[in-house]
């Protein structure tokens, strides 16, 4: 073969295996785009899951949009609603970056404290603005915070620019942001010093008295209970002394509130000028003081306080041109001898200081708890009750006494005595009245009186024996009552005469309201009736009394005429009052009578009328119609006719 | 292995050996498409290894030399490919440090299921580039050969030195 066939040949084998790689290209080519087509499909299928995915995110993100814009609104108000807040709280916010000390606040702090803020680098510059008594008060709330997270809260005083101590509210609170790697803490800072100072002196009005300025009812409350505490807690004594102006009322009535108001604030300041700065003087009610003496031993005696006390007081000081001065009943408690408990030694001082004024008919005067004085009270508590109860049953009558007109033996009149049988057998009258008085219930009783009295009276009419009838008036009533409604009401209701209707009154009644008392006597006089002073001699007498006050009868007290006939001192002394209470236009009763020879002794010195045993004890009301029908004159030497 | 790596190596053979050592190496050579390679299919590296050993044996020119011949005469085939890919280089250097990075990606691009060797960098300067090649096949001097007709493609003289080591090679090119 020739090198040229040969070479033929190869070529044409080079075409064949051209043919064939065009074939396996062509076959490579179809697979490619074959794979071409299938990547173009998931492509296309991507493209369209993308464009729903990018539609969806677009909305989604629209939505985020919309809420982020609609926050941001709302931030933005919370943020200027804070802002209006903080600027009418008045109120500053600080923000302390603790990890680089950078303080940021608003600038109204800056203007508050004793130095630019910005020169507060370190929390010792801090803490040294603040007073040193609440420092350590404001460490420890930090420290807490620190420890436990307790938020910090608290009132303290800072140093201003002016070099004062201001109060400030402030409230912080640590902030750890982990991202950002910071440590802040943030809060608010508020001046509540205005307030601070108004809280100050409502507590003092709160517990302050106005008038006199000293401690009132609600300081010495909390008071003497912790003095108790502390007594109890160091074994030691202290005394609560109980402190009564006796004629507080009379000098205010008498001269006016300011002239009161001004002896009560001198009062005050004597009291306080006696005690020592640990004890307390305090004025509980409107005419009562109470002293708290701390550290007394256990029997020590307080006599000379006292007497201090009521000199200090008894000192006579100048008040809108009056002279004035006070006398004081002082009851005293200790602790722990007669009380361990604050309104039980109330209670002994006041029993004390009650007694201490059943002792003396006037002056200052003062006395210690006794044990008894707690069954005396009882006593009388027990009694007031049951005199409540005879009042509402009317359980209470009178009895009539004759009083005879010594010239002519003729019934002058009969005086209305209180009756009550079912009263406790230890219990006297006199103490039915008393404890009547005490408790106001001789205002209900003496209503009784009058209307049983009356209704006498218009029996006595009826048969054609017209007497007088006397009736008892307490001093209580003429304070307390309208007596001349009530008089004209029962003499109304009865239809008397009201000149059969006389009222005795004791002496006592002109140490109140003498005024008063005078309008009201001379009122039941403009409509007949007649007055008269009774116990003459046992009180506050007082002749200008007679002089001046319409007063018609005079009654000489029985301890006067039980001597009569055995010392001649006695008739002397009768014989002058009844001499010059006939001076005066008025006349004399001589009560407790017992005997024909007092009788007669009165008959000779002039005495007008008699009363007493003598003549008749005091009758039921039939008993003494009986006996005014049978001794119609009286005659005192017929001692049968006595007797009945 | 790509096809075109065979098509270009019997083209070599032909135009520099004739027609008739094409024939024998076909007739020696046992090869799964008979000869009939298309530059665009993917064949085993096996049969260019053989195609080389038989060539070898008929032209007593050692296989290492074989390649690095066969590598300088395929450059330039390749580079036709993609001219605007080798034009962005202005000297061989350059174009080799870059060999990894952008000729092989784009290359990879066309066949992606082309398994390449790399190239890596290791140090560059006026004077020397020394790279690592590292490939699943043996033909770290067709490598050579590659980068010898690069160089000459840019008008530049350079010497290539191989280390073989363990699990590449280390090519030294000298100015």
């Amino acid at each position: 073969m020739t090198q040229d066939n040969k070479q033929i040949d190869f070529l044409k084998r080079k075409v064949e295996r051209e043919k064939m790689a065009r074939a396996e290209a062509e076959y490579l080519l179809e697979l490619k785009s074959r794979e071409l087509y299938v990547t173009n499909q998931q492509l296309i299928t991507a493209n369209q899951n993308l464009d729903q995915i990018v539609a969806l995110r677009t909305e989604q993100l629209r939505q985020a949009q919309q809420v982020a814009e609609t926050a941001a609104v709302e931030l933005k108000e919370s943020l200027n609603r804070l802002k209006l807040i903080i600027q009418a709280s008045g109120a500053s916010t600080w923000d302390w970056n603790l990890r680089n000390n950078s303080v940021s606040c608003v600038s109204v702090i800056e203007g508050q404290l004793a130095c630019n803020i910005r020169e507060i680098t370190a929390y010792d510059h801090f803490i040294n603005l603040i007073h040193c008594d609440d420092k350590h008060y404001v460490e420890q709330a930090f420290s807490d915070h620190l420890v436990s997270g307790t938020p910090i809260d608290l009132e303290c005083r800072f140093l201003n620019n002016e070099g004062k101590y201001r109060w400030f509210h402030m409230v912080g609170q640590i902030a750890i942001n982990p991202s950002e790697n910071s440590v802040r803490m943030v809060g608010s800072f508020a001046d509540i010093h205005e307030r601070r100072e108004s809280e100050k002196i409502i507590e003092k009005m709160a517990h302050f008295d106005a008038l006199t300025n000293i401690p009132n009812r609600s300081f010495f409350n909390k008071f003497i209970n912790e003095t108790i505490t502390n007594a109890q807690y160091n074994n030691t004594c202290f005394a609560l002394l109980l402190i009564d102006l006796n004629d507080f009322k009379i000098i205010n009535d008498r001269y006016g509130h300011q002239v009161g108001d001004a002896l009560l604030a001198n009062v005050a300041s004597a009291l306080k000028s006696h005690i020592k700065g640990y004890d307390l003087v305090a004025r509980i009610g409107g005419d009562e003081f109470a002293l708290v003496l701390n550290d007394i031993p256990a029997n020590g005696q307080l006599d000379n306080l006292c007497l201090s006390l009521i000199n200090a007081c008894a000192k006579p000081i100048e008040i809108a041109g009056h002279q004035l001065s006070t006398n004081l009943s002082i009851g005293i408690a200790k602790y722990p001898k007669d009380g361990d408990a604050a309104e039980h030694l109330l209670r002994c001082a006041d029993m004390a200081m009650y007694a201490a004024k059943q002792g003396k008919v006037s002056g200052s005067t003062f006395a210690n708890y006794q044990h008894d004085l707690d069954a005396e009270h009882t006593r009388r508590r027990s009694l007031r009750d049951e005199i409540e109860n005879g009042i509402n049953e009317q359980q209470f009558h009178l009895e009539f006494q004759p009083c005879v007109e010594i010239s002519t033996g003729m019934c002058r009149s009969c005086e209305a005595l209180l009756r009550w049988p079912q009263k406790p057998t230890s219990v006297t009258i006199q103490d039915v009245i008393e404890v009547a008085e005490e408790s106001g219930l001789i205002l209900q009783l003496g209503k009784q009186v009058i209307d049983q009295a009356c209704h006498f009276i218009a029996e006595l009419e009826a048969q054609s024996m017209p007497q007088k009838i006397g009736v008892n008036l307490s001093a209580i009533q003429f304070q307390h009552q309208d007596l001349e409604k009530i008089i004209s009401a029962s003499i109304d209701k009865y239809q008397i005469n009201p000149k059969h209707l006389l009222v005795e009154v004791t002496e006592n009644l002109f140490l109140g309201n003498m005024d008063h008392a005078v309008a009201v006597l001379k009122k039941l006089k403009k409509l007949g009736i007649e007055i008269y002073i009774d116990d003459f001699g046992t009180g506050y007498s007082s002749l200008k009394y007679l002089q001046i006050l319409p007063i018609d009868w005079v009654k000489i007290d029985k301890s006067f005429i039980k001597d009569l006939g055995i010392k001649e001192e006695s008739l002397q002394i009768i014989r002058a009052v009844i001499e010059m209470t006939h001076s005066m236009g008025r006349r004399v009763v001589a009560e407790g009578v017992e005997t024909a020879d007092q009788y007669h002794l009165l008959q000779g010195i002039g005495c007008n009328v008699a009363q007493g045993y003598h003549m008749s004890p005091a009758l039921s009301g039939t008993a003494c119609i009986e006996w005014i029908r049978a001794n119609q004159p009286f005659h005192s030497d017929n001692p049968t006719q006595a007797s009945l | 292995m790509k096809g075109i790596v065979f098509t270009e190596f019997f083209e070599m053979v032909e135009e520099k050996l004739g027609f008739e050592v094409v024939d024998k190496l076909l007739e020696q050579t046992e090869l799964s498409t008979g000869g009939a390679y298309t530059s665009v299919g993917t064949y085993d590296h096996k049969e260019l290894l053989a195609l080389v050993g038989n060539l070898h044996r008929l032209t007593d020119t050692p296989v290492n030399d074989l390649l690095v011949t066969y590598g300088h005469y395929l450059f330039p085939k390749l580079s036709t490919i993609a001219p605007e890919t080798v034009s962005q280089f202005s000297n061989c250097f350059e174009l080799l440090a870059s060999v990894d990075s952008i000729i092989h990606v784009e290359v990879q691009k066309l066949y992606p299921d082309a398994e390449l060797p790399k190239f890596n960098l290791i140090r560059q300067d006026e004077q020397e580039l020394l790279i690592t090649y590292t490939s699943c096949r043996p033909f770290a001097y067709l490598a050579k050969g590659l980068i010898m007709g690069c160089a000459q493609h840019y008008g530049e003289q350079v010497s290539v030195d191989i280390k073989n080591r363990e699990d590449d090679s280390l090519i030294s090119i000298t100015h």
